[in-house]
């Protein structure tokens, strides 16, 4: 027998149940949209980085930069003249505010326009003003054409520049354009000037932010560096990219992680999908074998007809997962620039790569899904000898094995994410394991569970819970994949649920911990930092202000982890709590003294500090490199490269500050901030670069830059319950179907059509109970891996895993509303099944 | 003459750089309107401007004339080695200034002018000309000039005077030249004692000078390998504001060493439909340094054969006969190689050329522009 | 007491099942219908439990008139008045055989310690008391169809459907199921309609019809097989 026309039957038999079909392709397509759209959100930001960073830093092997972030001028005029480096440019940049295009945060880059030729192409299309007389003191800067036309700016229009709250009034003077769209989207988050309007508006003095450059050879970097000395550093660019990349990669190896997340969700689904569509065809096939057709007969049409709808499925689930992925890389790229680095370009990139792995996973999964469900209808027994239990009985012979293989599995991973915990690979091997492991022990603990359940006297409420219960075990082969899925599902929410529930606590306490202060004052001018001590001292005598800690904080370049703030406390009157998660000696203070110093956990991972004591690390010094013994290793959430925090001797012994550049002030309890502030406020010459924040507005700010970052874990929570909703409608509806006959025996024997749905919906009921009370373990160990491993590779930061029971409950309740939401229409349709043409169904 | 080539170098080469940072050659078409720009005297009458002869002082006229919009220090020469190896140099500074209003001066990156030079090296033997560009702004010492000691600099290429010498060092990636050029002869002021009218207009003028024979040697570094060479240089400094007159379409313009000590120079300025504009120059200086001043009338250009370039498709004639008949020369003028053009913004042909009549023989240079 | 009086009448595009027919089956007897297979018999049945609605005509069991009543209310009925038995024995598989026999009973909120008792001495009756706490699988047919029947009486329904309750069974098994409904229809004066072929299951009736052509027709038992 051909297999073409069993494939016809098969496909007509689909046609015939076009919802059901349409349920298959829709389960298939939401497990790759999920792919997908992760997909999507971190290539993006992947390529984002990319264009930020490369397009702006462009072809240089090389930069110079400073302690202070800064550089004098005239190392550029040496590098040119003296030592004949043409392929150097000077760049000033900074990130600004522009009002009049909506208060964006944009990059100011002044460059200057001659030395630009080896670095960066930059297309411009001037007004009709000269555009040197930009060199010669005109206000034009230039912006692209396309964020013009968002904001409805022509050439000549007027913008103003913020840095900090100082406005400079500019003139748009061009429009930058571009030849591909790479470059455009990168154009639209800068401003570009010419190098000495940006040091005006900047406020850079004779200073410049860095020189780019390009060199051959050991050469001339050593003449390079011979001239710099100290002070300086000459960075490889791909080195100092790398170190404030690695972080904001390790945020995108939380979100693959996400998708693999997404991934596994879509497997389980279009296993179940598929599972129950072959379970469907079961009398199909036991007539077809009984009028001839072979095993690999049944088989191949039975692989034939999933890939075509994992074909189907797969090219849907791609495009929704672009349509989702669109919104996700808003929210991770808002995260990113939030955290790590301003990516100024936000647009979806959507590679071929992206796509094909989308189309891979949903053809893929549902040939490994379809794979053992066609082995199975390939034995199916001729129709006439067909008993529904048959192949249950055959699998309750396996749920012992499957149970210990499921225990092997769990077994391995957890010893493979203990021991290799370097590898992002293993991590993502070790949470495929532990989910598919734990799906393996799911039919044995739901045939415990249900049997504690009737023995815990839950048949006394009812016939109908008692054969809803049993209904499961009867299907076990069938019920365990839907259970198994809707645990999965339920697992990652509670996972993600704990791990953002305990991240926010740790912040909140370390918020609590360490910006204690009611009012914070800081210098936001970058060159002169340091506050005026007659200032410090009028602050103090304040009526209001009961006490004040003075510190200075210093932002220092390392090479391994880009800027690094170097923390000096002159006078410290806040109660701040450390968390250690290095163990320090008892005299950290008398250590302090020596010359020891603290650094967070950022630091000491990016610096490879080994969290044991007598550990030293490497900080660039005005001496140069000098190795500082590290007392202890803080918990500590302070964005960027890392917190150092060094005495006062120190201080003023390596980087030459002994000023004071910030102060927390401690006011009177039940002292309203505010009006401190505004007397503070008055204090200040109009042209002091001061902030004045309250303790509350900075909580505020950080928690919102935090619940920022989640934004795209919500969203991927929200995509978690619609995957799980979908995938348990199909298998509900797919399994309910396998009822009718015995709704039809129920419903000729008397029972109401009522009592008909009471039953399927108790029965949908349970699958959610039982699933979320299988996921709290694995959901448990989910937010572990998630924590411990994953995020704390990702952050570099660690935190307690703190567990509630409103999480659990949470998550039952979810996975319960999930199963009953999908049964409602099930069980209508069930309730106005037909009962004679039930009953003659066999 | 140089003046059309660098008003045009500064409106195809400046502005294109400050419209397309990068090395993509540009296409001109949309940005750029080259003539509309020139007849734009729009904020320049501030400048100062070529009406008439004044005379020239030095060593203050060395220097740059920053009042003046556009100014020019040019060496070429023909060097060779002991062995007789040929080589063509060029040198060429510029200066543009991009306003005569003063600067605002709140950043020392401003400023109002611009530097730019061109580089070239002729390897006659291997057939090969190398060519290379440089601009950047008067800031900060990264480029400028200055009358004394007379120096003229973008980055590390520079001409300097030192003591009774100029040394002259330019080097790129491959290329490097290192050369000390003697003054042999005294200045020749072109034109009316240094006013040099290029167009009928007012102020289509210049102030030129030139010093015709440098004798120079140095060194020539290329491929890995140094030349010691000797040879002669051309050496001309010109300044002016606004010195185009309508209708030019190019030039083209010779300077020769001749064996037996004279040294010559002529130009034509080229209208649209090709011909001259009847403001043709020149100057014949004799072995023991007098000169005298050609006026278009004193001799015949004639182009004989064209070259077309692979690069750009512009045909230049690389091949020409110049007949100036007081002074009883016939030169037939040919290149030393056929492919000397510069292909950086603004594309042009300025090469190593030989003269040859039947009395006398001699190396040069030809410029050649608006092909 | 009860007194069966229906006609009815299926007509349009689709297959005529029954055209005008009518029967009259009296209560308190064993009636039984024969037929070729698809000529309706067991649509009848349907038909009588209110399981499916005649197109036109109407079907009264007793005092009642099904065919006017809506579906809870028939289900209601059926449940109360009708028992069916199935060529399939149609057990739930989930629920034991007490639990099979009481399910329906409990659906109707009797207190269970009743509805126990009622099929505990039903059962008892069908020699299945020792196998009452097994589940449907585990039991023979005959065995399985000694449950149905039990299920079927234990709600003292007044009329007693049975569609082929032999159909699946060896003769041996079937011969002692048919005595075991007859006698316990006839001990409790049950109506009891039954569509069969077996020759056997005609013996034990009152009364024979005949399906075909779209009308019932009555036969003499005497005659028949």
């Amino acid at each position: 027998m051909g297999n073409y026309p069993l494939i016809l039957v098969c496909l007509r038999h689909s046609r015939r149940h076009l919802v059901r079909t349409l349920l298959l392709i829709f389960g298939i397509a939401m497990g790759v949209a999920g792919v997908v759209a992760i997909d999507i959100a971190k290539t993006s930001v992947e390529k984002s980085f990319e264009l930020s960073t490369r397009e702006l830093v462009s072809r240089s092997t090389h930069q110079i930069t400073g302690t202070g972030l800064t550089i004098p001028q005239d190392l550029f005029t040496d590098i040119r003249k003296d030592l004949g480096i043409h392929r150097s440019a000077p760049v000033i940049s900074r990130h600004v505010k522009v009002s009049q295009l909506g208060d964006r945060i944009l990059t100011l880059m002044g460059v200057d326009p001659f030395s630009e030729t080896h670095f960066r192409n930059l297309h411009i299309s001037p007004g009709k003003q000269d555009l040197s007389g930009i060199m010669t003191g005109s206000d034009g800067v230039l912006i692209s054409r396309s964020l013009a036309r968002q904001y409805n700016l022509d050439i000549g229009s007027p913008l103003d520049i913020f840095l900090g709250s100082r406005r400079t009034p500019v003139t748009i003077a061009g429009f930058l354009d571009s030849e591909n769209s790479s470059a455009g989207r990168m154009l639209e988050g800068l401003v570009i000037t010419d190098i000495s309007l940006a040091q005006v508006i900047l406020e850079m003095g004779d200073h410049i932010t860095r020189i780019d450059l390009i060199l051959d050879g050991d050469g001339p970097a050593e003449k390079i560096q011979d001239l710099i000395g100290e002070d300086l550093f000459l960075v490889e660019t791909d080195q100092q990219n790398l170190a404030v990349r690695g972080l904001s990669q390790s945020f995108e190896t939380s979100l693959t992680a996400f998708s693999m997340l997404a991934l596994f969700m879509g497997i389980f689904l279009i296993y179940n999908t598929v599972s129950f569509s072959v379970t469907r065809r079961h009398r199909l096939h036991g007539i077809l074998r009984a009028i001839g057709a072979t095993r690999s007969n049944i088989f191949f049409t039975v692989m034939a007809e999933v890939m075509v709808y994992a074909l189907i499925g797969s090219v849907f689930g791609v495009l929704l997962g672009i349509l989702l992925g669109n919104g996700a890389v808003q929210a991770v790229v808002a995260t990113v620039s939030e955290m790590y680095f301003t990516l100024t370009v936000s647009q979806t990139h959507i590679s071929g790569f992206t796509i094909a792995k989308g189309l891979l996973a949903g053809i893929l999964a549902a040939f490994v899904s379809g794979f053992f469900p066609a082995l199975s209808a390939a034995g199916t027994r001729p129709v006439s000898l067909m008993h529904r239990t048959v192949s249950e009985k055959g699998f309750n012979r396996v749920v012992p094995g499957l149970f210990i293989w499921g225990l092997l599995l769990l077994t391995s991973a957890g010893l493979l994410m203990r021991t290799a915990p370097t590898h992002a690979g293993s991590d993502f091997t070790g949470l495929f394991m532990i989910f598919f492991g734990a799906a393996l022990l799911t039919p044995l603990l739901i045939r415990i569970l249900v049997r504690i359940f009737l023995a815990a006297g839950m048949g006394a409420l009812g016939m109908m819970v008692k054969m809803a219960l049993r209904n499961i075990i009867r299907s076990l082969r069938q019920t365990s994949v839907l259970m198994a899925s809707l645990m999965v599902v339920t697992s990652v929410y509670i996972g993600i649920e704990v791990m953002t529930g305990s991240f926010r606590l740790s912040i909140i306490q370390w918020v609590d911990d360490h910006i204690g202060g009611d009012i914070h004052v800081s210098s936001a001018d970058l060159l002169a930092r340091s506050l005026d001590p007659d200032l410090v001292d009028k602050i103090r005598h304040l009526p209001q202000v009961t006490s004040l800690s003075a510190y200075n904080i210093h932002p220092v370049f390392s090479r391994a982890s880009g800027k690094v703030h170097l923390f000096s406390y002159q006078s410290d009157q806040s109660v701040k709590r450390w968390s250690w998660t290095a163990a320090p000696k008892e005299e950290l203070d008398a250590l302090l003294e020596e010359g020891w110093i603290f650094v967070s956990e950022i630091f000491a991972r990016q610096h490879n500090v080994m969290p044991r004591q007598g550990a030293a690390a490497v900080l660039e010094t005005q001496k140069g490199p000098v190795s500082f013994k590290v007392a202890g290793i803080f918990r500590d959430f302070f964005m960027g490269g890392g917190r150092v925090v060094v005495s006062p001797d120190t201080m003023a012994r390596y980087w030459g500050h002994d000023d004071i550049t910030a102060l927390q002030l401690f006011l009177a309890s039940g002292t309203p901030p505010e009006p401190v502030i505004n007397t503070i406020r008055q204090m200040l010459d109009p042209k002091d670069m001061i902030e004045i924040r309250s303790g509350n507005a900075i909580k505020h700010s950080i928690l919102a830059v935090f619940d920022n970052t989640f934004i795209i874990t919500s969203a991927l929570q929200v995509l978690t319950a619609i995957v799980a909703l979908t995938g348990i409608l199909n298998a509900v509806t797919a399994l309910l179907l396998e009822r009718t006959r015995e709704i039809g025996i129920l419903r000729a024997c008397g029972t109401l059509t009522s009592q008909v749905r009471q039953l399927l919906l108790h029965e949908c009921f349970f699958y959610g109970l039982l699933s979320g009370i299988m996921a709290i373990p694995l959901g448990t160990a989910l937010s572990w891996v998630l924590i411990h491993i994953i995020n704390q590779r990702a952050f570099g930061w660690t935190y307690d895993m703190v567990l509630t029971p409103g999480v659990f409950f949470q998550a039952i309740a979810l996975s319960s509303a999930a199963a009953l939401a999908a049964g409602i229409f099930p069980a209508l349709a069930a309730g106005r099944t037909h009962i004679s043409t039930a009953l003659h169904m066999e | 003459m140089r003046y059309l080539c660098v008003i045009s170098f500064c409106l195809a080469v400046i502005f294109p750089a400050l419209f397309v940072w990068g090395c993509a050659p540009p296409d001109n078409t949309d940005r750029i309107d080259i003539a509309r720009a020139l007849s734009n005297n729009q904020g320049m009458d501030c400048y100062d401007t070529v009406t008439g002869p004044e005379p020239l002082v030095f060593p203050k006229d060395a220097g740059p004339h920053e009042n003046f919009r556009t100014e020019w220090w040019y060496y070429t020469g023909n060097l060779t080695t002991d062995q007789g190896r040929h080589f063509g140099y060029q040198l060429t500074f510029f200066r543009q200034a991009l306003s005569c209003e003063p600067v605002k001066e709140d950043s020392q990156w401003r400023t109002r002018q611009l530097y730019f030079a061109h580089f070239a090296v002729t390897d006659t033997r291997n057939k090969a000309f190398h060519t290379f560009f440089r601009m950047n702004r008067g800031s900060l010492g990264i480029a400028g000039s200055l009358a004394q000691p007379f120096t003229v600099w973008i980055d590390n290429w520079q001409v300097k005077e030192t003591g009774s010498h100029l040394t002259l060092d330019a080097l790129s990636d491959e290329i490097s030249l290192s050369l000390t050029l003697t003054q042999e002869k005294p200045p020749i002021l072109q034109g009316e004692r240094g006013f040099s009218r290029k167009g009928p207009g007012t102020g289509n003028a210049s102030f030129y000078f030139s010093l015709p024979r440098l004798h120079t040697q140095g060194f020539i570094t290329l491929g890995g390998n140094r030349f010691q060479v000797t040879g002669n240089s051309w050496f001309d400094h010109e300044w002016s504001t606004t010195v185009l007159g309508e209708d030019v379409q190019g030039w083209d313009w010779f300077s020769a060493h001749l064996a037996d000590g004279r040294d010559l120079m002529v130009c034509r300025i080229r209208k649209a439909d090709g011909t001259s504009n009847g403001f043709g120059f020149g100057s014949i200086s004799f072995a023991d340094g007098n000169y005298v001043i050609l006026s278009e009338t004193d001799f015949t250009l004639t182009p004989k054969a064209r070259w077309k370039s692979p690069e750009t498709g512009k045909r230049y004639p690389v091949q020409w006969q110049i007949r100036i008949p007081d002074h009883d020369l016939d030169l037939s003028v040919s290149p030393v190689i056929d492919n000397q053009e510069h292909t950086h913004a603004f594309a042009y042909w300025e090469g190593a050329m030989r003269f040859s009549s039947p009395g006398v023989q001699g190396m040069g240079y030809l410029e050649m522009t608006g092909y | 007491m009860s007194d069966i009086d229906k006609s009815f009448d299926d007509s349009g595009s689709r297959r005529v099942i029954f055209r005008r027919a009518s029967a009259r089956f009296p209560s308190g007897r064993t009636s039984v219908i024969v037929g070729k297979s698809g000529v309706g018999k067991s649509s009848l049945l349907n038909l009588i439990s209110g399981i499916d609605l005649p197109d036109k005509g109407f079907i009264q069991v007793g005092d009642h008139c099904i065919s006017t009543m809506n579906d809870t209310a028939r289900t209601l009925f059926r449940r109360r008045h009708i028992g069916f038995i199935y060529q399939f024995f149609n057990l739930i598989p989930v629920l034991t055989v007490l639990e099979n026999v009481t399910l329906i009973a409990e659906l109707d909120k009797v207190p269970q310690k009743i509805c126990r008792r009622r099929a505990e001495a039903l059962l008892d009756q069908a020699g299945l008391r020792d196998r009452r706490h097994d589940f449907p699988e585990t039991l023979s047919g005959g065995e399985q169809q000694r449950v149905a029947i039990v299920r079927a009486l234990v709600n003292e329904p007044d009329l007693v459907l049975a569609d082929e309750p032999t159909g699946n069974l060896d003769q041996e098994t079937g011969a002692k199921i048919m005595e075991m409904i007859s006698g316990l229809a006839r001990k409790k004066n049950k109506t009891l309609v039954m569509v069969t072929h077996s020759p056997d299951a005609a013996a034990w009736a009152d009364q024979i019809f005949s399906v075909g052509s779209g009308i019932l027709t009555p036969m003499d038992p005497a005659t028949h097989g």
